[in-house]
């Protein structure tokens, strides 16, 4: 299983994409972002433990910009 | 005491919200949104089923697309401001609260926008006409209640934002005495931005209100931390923390969950019969009693469940203040809508406004006839 790092804007995106994914079968859950860019501020993460392509997909598909990938 | 003020604020609260507003300080004492530990996240997951809840409820956009406020007016400044821009024409209705009408007003007396107001008619197809006529003026932002807080007149929201969208106009509604009592469906009725306080027929906790957008929302009123890029100093363009800068009310968005699921559970339209049946009363028995004026004939399919009157030769304060030493507790004066007194003439007067709730009773109803009865036989 790969575990990845969707960081999105907000920590409602946050939690309306941890629901979505967590609904499509993926196991996932929320963190602030623990490596902030340079400049880029506070964020938080959407850490899903099955990743695969599909997650991204459903985000996008419900309107969540995943901005970067950990 | 006997409550007759719901549309001032609902009284009592169930049970179950005061439970969830208490237990909110003491599960969800992390402030959500600014942290990454547990207790934050439990208290974002509050709020977010918070929005989930609003936005079944209306019909809404999505849980992004609702934010929180601390009341319906604080909703409606920022729908308004947040939509318009210099140059713009705004249009509202001839019932509209100060909520709406003062805004709007500031923003003409600044110089940038123009204030519009179309006459409420005595039907609904009067009414579109009245609406349509003023379209012509070319308005890009109408404003229009969805219930008048005074006189309880429904108005088409769907036809009027039908209208709207026909000149490509942005339409706003003011759901204050509306959410929770009759049916308000954003993308049913064509509403681009629903405002509507906590604590009316939501049962919520005062202080918590609401604002329901499908990203019409392009400027903020207030701006501040939102817990995210921290290092922009201009407000981050996401919603729904664009529109709700500073930490928000957890205990009051608890509270005000739980009296979402409450009227989703019993359903609105429920509330809304159970709460006409008692108007129904009222106005039958208010009819047959020499003396008071009323400004309608009660028609519940026209009216939402609340009623004004008066008595001759009496301010309506007075009435009210007799009423209170009986222990009948409803509202005179203004109700803060003084377009509606204006339109109904009753600007000298004022009226005493009666708006029961479901947890109003038969009884409490009969003892408010035998008081006026009273009144008007001194």
């Amino acid at each position: 299983m790969v575990k990845k790092g969707l960081k999105v804007s907000s920590v409602t995106l946050a939690v309306k994409g941890r629901e979505l994914l967590n609904k499509n079968g993926f196991t996932s859950y929320i963190a602030r972002n623990p490596k902030p860019k340079s400049g880029e501020g506070c964020g938080y993460v959407i850490y899903v433990l099955n990743y695969d392509i599909r997650c991204l997909d459903i985000l996008r598909k419900n309107g969540i910009t995943v901005k970067g990938e950990l | 005491m006997i409550y007759l003020d719901n549309a001032a604020t609902s009284y009592p609260k169930p049970f179950e919200v005061i439970e969830a507003v208490t237990r909110a300080f003491s599960v969800y004492g992390a402030n959500p949104g600014r942290s990454g530990h547990n207790l934050s996240v439990n208290s974002a997951m509050c709020v977010y089923t918070a929005r989930e809840r609003l936005n079944e409820l209306f019909g809404g956009y999505g849980s992004e697309y609702v934010s929180f406020t601390s009341n319906c007016t604080e909703a409606l400044n920022k729908a308004i401001k947040g939509t318009v821009k210099k140059g713009d024409s705004i249009l509202i209705s001839s019932l509209e609260h100060n909520s709406v009408a003062r805004p709007v007003f500031k923003l003409q007396k600044s110089g940038k926008n123009k204030m519009l107001v179309f006459d409420v008619g005595e039907d609904e197809d009067k009414t579109v006409e009245n609406f349509k006529k003023a379209l012509k003026n070319k308005p890009r932002v109408c404003v229009v209640t969805a219930v008048s807080n005074v006189f309880g007149n429904i108005l088409p929201l769907e036809r009027l934002a039908s209208a709207a969208h026909g000149i490509g106009a942005l339409f706003i509604a003011d759901g204050a005495q509306g959410a929770g009592v009759v049916e308000l469906d954003m993308k049913k009725q064509g509403i681009d931005c629903l405002c509507v306080p906590g604590h009316k027929g939501l049962l919520g906790p005062m202080g918590t209100g609401a604002l329901l957008h499908n990203g019409c929302i392009k400027n903020t009123i207030v701006e501040g931390g939102t817990g995210t890029s921290s290092f922009e100093l201009s407000q981050p363009p996401i919603y729904p923390e664009m529109l709700e800068a500073g930490t928000l009310n957890v205990p009051g968005i608890a509270g005000l969950k739980k009296g979402v699921e409450i009227v989703s559970e019993y359903g609105t339209k429920n509330i809304f019969e159970e709460e006409s049946a008692l108007v129904e009363n009222l106005y039958d028995g208010l009819k047959n009693i020499k003396k008071v004026i009323l400004y309608e004939n009660y028609d519940k399919r026209k009216y939402a469940p609340l009623l004004s009157f008066n008595i001759e030769n009496m301010h309506s304060e007075e009435v009210a203040a007799i009423l209170n030493e009986n222990s009948i507790a409803v509202r005179g004066g203004f109700q803060c809508a003084p377009l509606a007194h204006r339109f109904m003439k009753t600007e000298s007067t004022g009226a005493v406004r009666v708006s029961p709730s479901r947890f109003t009773s038969k009884k409490d109803i009969n003892n408010l006839l035998n008081v006026v009865n009273k009144i008007c036989n001194f």
